[in-house]
């Protein structure tokens, strides 16, 4: 089957670096790269959903893969005249024949430059509900609205002969690690299934939840809170098993008057301080409007033994926090308690100082929360007459946040649907080009839009690491808001016009490789961003620049490698600082051609020939 | 496209596209591989200097001017000179055009880039496509010439 890494090394050999960056869509920040991805995987998908169904003559999945590419690429790269569509037509069969397809493959395949049966819904090679599925999959791409799915879906019931619906699946809770949490135990319910019950099941992440096409007529997912309890990994623990230990240790202490009198005073026996014993966490918690022991509710909630009697109950404000997912093991109930992070009432919660217990020295500062209230109140509030706890669900939150070494995070926030396998496929991709820059200095990483005319020294690097990804960073993916995460840069003491060079490098490689756009933040964006790289230090023009932009859009591949080359844009001249150079990014994105010009002749030149030998330039 | 037509002046071709063929003629004009890149941009520096510290406000009426008095001797043939000119009004052109409302340090800055830019191309022989292709349309057979050329 070619999806993951061999899907991946296809489409950057059909569209390499840094032309992979060439936007597709005026109405929202989508690379070229990502797009025909994204239709080629979701063709992919929704045919080898539709062979459950209904037997018929369609493509393999490789050819299906490469149908889906290539179907709008020359339109796209607005290219004009048959004479330009030649020569992408000539490319892309060298680039076919270099990725294992046949000669003939590679000719029969290219002349989708000059044909979209996506749009055209017919060809001889298919009958017509294969084009069918190949338009399903290019109009997903063309909103934002899963609402807009079952207008598609019933204009192609009659090519289709099947009727097929929209579930759509949401979960709104203001948590964004549990929803992330959440979003994995969803996609392994839905994968499960797949499998058992043989329905059409075609899983697709939008930025207002994850729309669900299926044939069934009803269609929900139930999740055990048990789930929770695993953590990312099916089988695993969301809490350490050491400091599981520990909460165990503390909660029977504070249960037991002896205990609770021995670690209570002002000199605390070695092993109080060893398990980290705080008096107030026994205290200071509610439960259910009764004083609750802070370790145990952590237990009841998050431990994985599970052997914590009582209620699994959560604040009333969040019942209707589920669209088409039932939890199961979960009680809601209104509380007089206020959650000083999410700002829901909750009848269960621990004190706030209870957070340090995960975080130890480490500091959760107020930007890593995504919260309700202002930064410096929250202190003050917990303070205030015992109205404030922090309710089971940032808990969990925290528990999460805790278990992340980097404090920042790198996203990339999606507008255009995508199926959430494609969504997963794109996150190890990332995790795996951050993975391969991680360490380089900035000036080394130029290499990374190499191929072998040109680009690929690294290529062969990043693809091989994707299927390790999971042994790399932990990437988190919440299905319910199209946002892909991963954790990034740790908080050290480089100075910050050198973490501005290292962001502006990384985001260069990101964009060039097509993923973008980019959010670096503390904590996962709430919402979709337009800009190639939105950050948390402020914006200026060519990093708040928007590949959709009509007029300048076109300038992305030069914007995305004249950010790479920002660390040797200095390299001749040793008398210029940082901030001179950094200066760079206040000209306008017309100049970033030049900018690559000057940073690295070479690259410029790379990158002129490419669009030469697409057809881009005349 | 007629040679010269590559290198006119053309609203929608950036100050790249003028920097790159530049590099391209300069690098016939010099030679590759010179210890200074002194050599390959003095005439351009000049035109440029010209235009950022003494004609900004007119230039308009002085592009056309500043170019012909900077075209560099070594260039001895007739078209290829020509081309130089236009290249040179039209990255002149451009220049003024794009750096119009950014501060005048930053214009200053940018200029030596693309100084800096046209030297390491032609110096080191990394001349991009556009490049190449004026090199081989004004360095053609006569006989293209006479037929319009290619």
């Amino acid at each position: 089957m070619i999806a993951g890494a061999e899907g991946v090394r296809v489409a950057y050999n059909l569209l390499p670096p840094p032309a992979a960056s060439t936007p597709a869509k005026y109405w929202t920040s989508v690379s070229l790269w990502l797009h025909s991805y994204t239709v080629a995987r979701t063709f992919q998908e929704l045919l080898e959903e539709f062979s459950k169904l209904k037997e018929m003559d369609v493509p393999e999945k490789e050819e299906a893969f490469a149908i889906g590419f290539i179907h709008d690429m020359g339109q796209k790269l607005k290219l004009g005249g048959r004479p330009s569509l030649e020569r992408l037509q000539g490319w892309l069969m060298e680039r076919l024949e270099a990725s294992d397809f046949t000669s003939g493959e590679a000719k029969a395949l290219s002349k989708y430059v000059f044909t979209n049966p996506a749009e055209t819904l017919r060809d001889p090679l298919y009958p017509r509900p294969v084009w069918r599925l190949l338009w399903i999959a290019d109009r997903l791409q063309g909103t934002d609205n899963p609402l807009d799915i079952p207008q598609m879906l019933s204009e192609s019931e009659g090519d289709l002969g099947i009727g097929l619906n929209l579930a759509l699946l949401n979960i709104t809770i203001p948590q964004p690690f549990l929803r992330s949490l959440l979003s994995v135990k969803v996609f392994e319910r839905i994968q499960e299934a797949r499998i058992e019950d043989g329905t059409f099941l075609v899983p697709i992440s939008t930025p207002f939840g994850l729309a669900t096409v299926t044939d069934a007529p009803k269609f929900e997912v139930e999740l055990d809170w048990d789930g929770v309890r695993e953590g990312l990994e099916k089988g695993g623990r969301l809490i350490p098993e050491a400091v599981e230990e520990d909460l165990r240790w503390n909660m029977e202490c504070c249960e037991d008057p002896k205990c609770r009198e021995r670690c209570g005073g002002k000199s605390k026996p070695p092993e109080c301080k060893q398990h980290n014993y705080k008096k107030r966490d026994c205290e200071q918690g509610v439960y259910l409007r009764e004083v609750g022991n802070s370790y145990r509710i952590a237990l009841l909630y998050y431990g994985r033994e599970n052997e914590i009697s009582g209620d699994i109950v959560l604040p009333e404000g969040i019942r209707n926090s589920f669209q088409g997912i039932k939890m199961q093991g979960v009680e809601f109930e209104d509380g007089d308690k206020i959650c000083p992070i999410c700002g829901l009432n909750t009848p269960v919660g621990v004190v706030g100082d209870f957070l340090i217990f995960f975080f130890g020295r480490r500091r959760l500062t107020p930007e890593q929360w995504s919260r309700r209230l202002h930064p410096d109140s929250v202190n003050r509030l917990m303070q205030e007459g015992r109205r404030y706890v922090v309710d089971p669900l940032c808990l969990g939150e925290a528990i999460i946040r805790s278990q992340i070494e980097q404090r920042y995070l790198i996203s990339l926030t999606l507008r255009a649907l995508m199926p959430l396998q494609v969504m997963i496929e794109v996150g190890r991709l990332m995790g795996s080009l951050l993975y391969s820059i991680g360490g380089r200095r900035a000036i080394n990483v130029m290499e990374f839009v190499y191929n072998e005319d040109g680009f690929s020294r690294r290529f062969d690097e990043v693809i091989g690491g994707i299927e390790k990804v999971t042994e790399i960073p932990r990437f988190f993916y919440d299905a319910f808001s199209a946002t892909l995460s991963i954790p990034y840069r740790r908080d050290n003491k480089q100075g910050h016009q050198n973490e501005w060079l290292q962001d502006m490098v990384t985001s260069g490689v990101l964009a060039a490789w097509g993923l973008y756009p980019v959010v670096i933040s503390e904590t996962i964006p709430s919402s979709p961003s337009s800009l190639l790289l939105t950050y948390y230090k402020g914006r200026r023009p060519l990093y708040s620049f928007e590949p959709s932009d009509r007029r300048l859009g076109g300038y992305t591949p030069y914007v995305a490698t004249a950010m790479m080359s920002i660390a040797v844009l200095n390299r001749r001249s040793m008398r210029e600082n940082l901030p001179a150079v950094l200066e760079v990014l206040d000209y306008p994105p017309e100049l970033s051609p030049l900018l690559l010009q000057y940073g690295s002749p070479e690259m410029y030149s790379l990158v002129e020939s490419l669009r030469y030998k697409m057809g881009v330039v005349a | 496209m007629n040679g010269l037509e590559l290198c006119r002046y053309q609203p929608d071709r950036g100050v790249d596209y003028y920097a790159g063929c530049l590099a391209g003629l300069l690098k016939v004009a010099v030679g590759p591989h010179r210890e200074s890149t002194h050599a390959y941009v003095k005439e351009v520096r000049k035109a440029m200097e010209t235009l950022v510290f003494s004609i900004w406000d007119n230039s308009d009426e002085f592009i056309r001017v500043v170019a012909e008095a900077n075209i560099p001797s070594t260039l001895q043939s007739g078209r290829a000179r020509e081309c130089f000119k236009e290249l040179l009004i039209g990255l002149l052109k451009k220049f003024r055009e794009t750096t119009d409302n950014i501060p005048i340090g930053s214009r200053i800055r940018l200029m030596n880039m693309v100084i800096s830019a046209i030297a390491e191309m032609a110096r080191r022989g990394t001349v991009p496509p556009e490049g190449q292709n004026v090199l081989s349309n004004i360095f053609s057979s006569k006989k293209s010439d006479v037929e319009g050329g290619e």
